[in-house]
């Protein structure tokens, strides 16, 4: 029978047990964790874009994309009885070829987090049909008791539809999020800066990509949390969803492992816009040096595969939340950058793993290890564990890698730094009391220092073979031995003026 | 993702958007925002509050004048996220705005609602009471003046608006502003309404007869001696001379219903366009409030002063956008 336009419909969100709606509430950390729950899914119905609208106020929050949209009857089945309907019902993958990051369908109520009202607009390419309708999560105030039905379900909110006329090659959904709730709005709208709400922070909004890029190359900064909330909203959120990387966001030549990711995430052509600003991966590399090593890995184990790879820097990687180890699974991440690396030895060369950030890329069994808040790992589950002991194994040797050809060279750079600074100053105290000495002295100094600069390698030994005060004592000897006693206490005492400066 | 519906939907729309009268009339709503920009420093009061519709080309013209700065990304930027508010109800209306102008404030009502509907008792509160006290007022309505219930006193909901925003600017610190109002060009009005539009007007030809010769060269003996005779039956008029009707009558009611307020109006534009055979007929005054210490001593003559204005300013916008007006 056809559906007439205009036709009205109306009915419950019901989840199948309490211990669903328990879970499906206060899943969500932050208000960024429920948005990219929501772009996840976009990226699920095979959308090539999707356009974010939160500001000047977070009033409306609009999440739009080019997707294959539901119709009422999917809608229906999805939402009458959530997570019976199993998302990956109809498969791994989507009917684009791209692998599913949803399973159990819950991530859409998450949005009843962060608002009281949820409009969905929809319609797939070949129906006249647009689908209308008003969520209303009103009924989450009410006690579990009085939500429960006769068959046990629980009901998380209420909703009204309506059918009205739909273009027939047009396909999308929007996502209207209205009366959003009040600390969630200040936090994506906010431009109070995130470490200290006094003030206002660094913000992204406005910038075009490459500037974010730029704003995050930046040495200055330290952390995100010099951003303001809704900058920082946005980046948590880039950081999870599989959206490309920014251009040069790694200075260094790519191995075969990046390439690959660079390339994937091209190829599935997911793209992104908050308030007009592309999203990229928020990961770049800008080191204080050129020394820098990046290890990539790929491995096949029996409970996980994966790949990835480490770039380790000479000191502390900035921002600090790009210190540690993300794992990403289907392209979309688990949680954050992880600073203990899976629980590596916190005292095992625990300088050099600040300078340490890795990427993994772990494939589909380890999303059996994935809780259901999408940020955390079960630590007891095969694949994890697999994990944990081969990415352990590699941070041994990236770190041990990391202390020889980054660490130790600098030091040993370093120390001619110091070598060279030191003969500039001993050089720049002799010249500066070289008229107050006679010309035969004089000669005397110049032509034993001519004699010692030329053999460098000399130089470098006595320095590397004595410490400062054993110089110290050579200096104030040769001076004695070559200078008059006058020339020689006034040469002593600048010198030892200019040590102490 | 949606695009090409809300392009369909607004064919129409965009189409009579583009007309070359209606960039004339967008030209005079942005003279109104430079008359006031830069907004004071400090100051919460948006400086333009709109009904622009899905399309927002009055807030595309502040943009290309640059009453409204936009990011490199082509946002509003945060210094002119307070210069202009729309106001709009409709979802899929609001999306579009917000593809257009990311970061641009909409506030979510009909406009009876943040007026608090026609009741003088109540009024908007909180925010709605800022953006209600915005410098330039754009009322650009997409229907005729009509009146809500049949009442002794005229009872239009629009005149019943304007007074809320009269006495919300008067509010301190009272602050000069604009009011742009639109209206469809035609008088269907029934025979009650239209007999005491003719007294009303009648009544003020005699209260100044500067104001009825002028209405007498604008819109000629004939029409001024039908509305004095109360012979001349507005719906059944040529659209030419129901816009002329318009044009006496909104501004002087306005005049009339604001002068108690104690404000120096003026009217700066009071004029017709449309009305050929694919254009619909429409009616556009621009009305200036100060301030006036005078005005509120001397409400007599300030209101005659006000009715002057009013058909010096008396004009149309022709089919190549070309204003012709008086003053």
């Amino acid at each position: 029978m056809a559906v007439q336009n205009g036709t009205e419909f109306e009915g419950q969100v019901t989840v199948a047990s309490r211990i669903v709606d328990t879970l499906s509430s206060g899943l969500y950390h932050a208000p960024s964790a429920c948005l990219k729950e929501l772009i996840n899914n976009s990226y699920d119905a095979d959308a090539k874009t999707v356009r974010v609208y939160v500001k000047p106020d977070a009033d409306r929050i609009v999440i739009e994309d080019d997707g294959v949209g539901f119709s009422r009857k999917e809608f229906q089945s999805h939402f009458d009885r959530v997570s019976e309907s199993h998302k990956r019902d109809s498969g791994q993958t989507t009917s684009g070829g791209r692998k599913k990051i949803g399973k159990i369908g819950i991530g859409f109520i998450a949005s009843n987090e962060l608002c009281e009202t949820l409009e969905i607009y929809t319609t797939k390419k070949g129906s006249s049909d647009l689908l209308c309708i008003v969520m209303n999560f009103d009924e989450m105030k009410k006690p579990i008791e009085q939500r429960r039905s006769k068959d046990g379900t629980v009901v998380k909110a209420d909703y009204t539809g309506r059918i009205e006329k739909a273009e027939k090659d047009e396909q999308y959904t929007q996502l209207h999020l209205l009366r959003v709730r009040g600390e969630a709005r200040n936090i994506l709208a906010s431009a109070r800066s995130a470490a200290n709400p006094e003030k206002q922070g660094l913000t992204l909004y406005g910038l075009l990509t490459s500037d974010v890029r730029d704003a995050l190359a930046d040495p200055k900064l330290k952390s995100w949390q010099q951003f303001d909330l809704y900058s920082k909203t946005m980046l948590e959120i880039a950081l999870n969803i599989p959206v490309q990387y920014h251009e040069d966001w790694l200075t260094k030549k790519r191995g075969k492992q990046i390439q690959k990711f660079e390339k994937w995430c091209e190829t599935t052509r997911f793209s992104v816009f908050y308030d007009n600003t592309e999203l990229r991966k928020p990961v770049v590399f800008r080191p204080p040096t050129d020394r820098v090593l990046v290890e990539e890995f790929d491995f096949k184990g029996k409970a996980v595969s994966a790949s990835g790879y480490f770039y380790v820097q000479h000191g502390t990687i900035t921002p600090r939340e790009l210190q540690g180890l993300l794992i990403r699974i289907r392209g979309a991440a688990v949680g954050d950058y992880d600073p203990s690396f899976l629980g590596f030895s916190a005292t095992e060369a625990s300088l050099l793993q600040r300078w340490v950030s890795c990427e993994v890329w772990a494939d589909d069994k380890l999303e059996d290890a994935m809780n259901i808040d999408r940020r955390t790992l079960r630590e007891v589950h095969p694949a994890y564990v697999e994990l944990r002991s081969v990415i352990h194994k590699r941070l041994r040797a990236v770190l041990k890698a990391a202390r020889s050809k980054i660490y130790e060279a600098g030091s040993t750079e370093k120390k001619e730094t110091r070598t060279k600074n030191a003969e500039a100053s001993l050089k720049q105290a002799i010249v500066e009391h070289v008229s107050q000495i006679s010309p035969s002295t004089e000669k005397t100094v110049a032509k034993m220092w001519d004699e010692l600069s030329k053999d460098k390698g000399a130089m470098v030994r006595a320095m590397k073979s004595r410490s400062i005060p054993e110089i110290y004592q050579i200096v104030v000897e040769v001076a004695e031995e070559t200078l008059s006693a006058s020339d020689a206490r006034k040469f002593i005492r600048k010198l030892t003026e200019k040590l102490i400066d | 993702m949606g695009k090409k519906t809300a392009k369909r939907a607004n064919v129409h729309v965009a189409m009579a958007e583009e007309r070359p009268e209606k960039a004339a009339v967008r030209k005079i709503w942005a003279e109104q925002v430079k008359k006031f920009f830069p907004p004071e420093e400090g100051s919460t009061v948006p400086l333009y509050l709109t009904l622009s519709g899905a399309l927002g080309l009055d807030i595309k013209r502040l943009v290309d004048e640059g009453f409204v700065q936009l990011n490199p990304n082509g946002s509003i930027a945060d210094d002119s996220s307070n210069v202009v508010v729309a106001i709009e109800r409709n979802a899929h209306a609001i999306l579009e705005i917000k593809r257009r102008f990311p970061g641009l404030k909409v506030r979510e009502t009909h406009l009876g609602e943040l007026f608090r509907g026609e009741s003088p008792f109540r009024f908007p509160d909180g925010s709605d009471r800022t953006i209600c006290r915005s410098r330039v007022v754009n009322l650009d309505l997409d229907q005729v003046l009509k009146e809500a219930s049949v009442k002794p006193e005229f009872d239009f909901p629009v005149i019943r608006w304007v007074e809320k925003l009269g006495l919300l600017h008067k509010e301190d610190p009272a602050l000069d502003w604009c009011l742009c109002l639109t209206l469809h060009g035609e008088t269907p009005w029934d025979n009650d309404l239209s007999g005491r539009v003719l007294t009303y007007l009648t009544d003020n030809f005699d209260f100044d007869t500067d104001f009825e010769a002028a209405c007498r060269s604008n819109v000629g003996d004939d029409i001024i001696d039908e509305i004095r005779n109360g012979a001349l039956k507005p719906a059944e008029q040529p659209v030419s001379v129901q816009q002329q009707l318009l044009c006496m009558f909104v501004p002087k009611m306005i005049a009339d219903r604001l002068r108690a307020q104690g404000w120096h109006i003026t009217t700066d534009y009071n004029l017709a366009y449309g009305g050929t055979r694919h254009r619909a007929p429409m009616y556009t005054c621009v009305l200036s409030f100060r301030v006036s210490q005078v005005a509120a001593t001397s409400p007599h003559e300030n209101y005659r002063s006000a009715l002057r204005s009013i058909m010096s300013k008396f004009g149309i916008i022709d089919a190549n956008g070309n204003i012709e007006c008086g003053g």
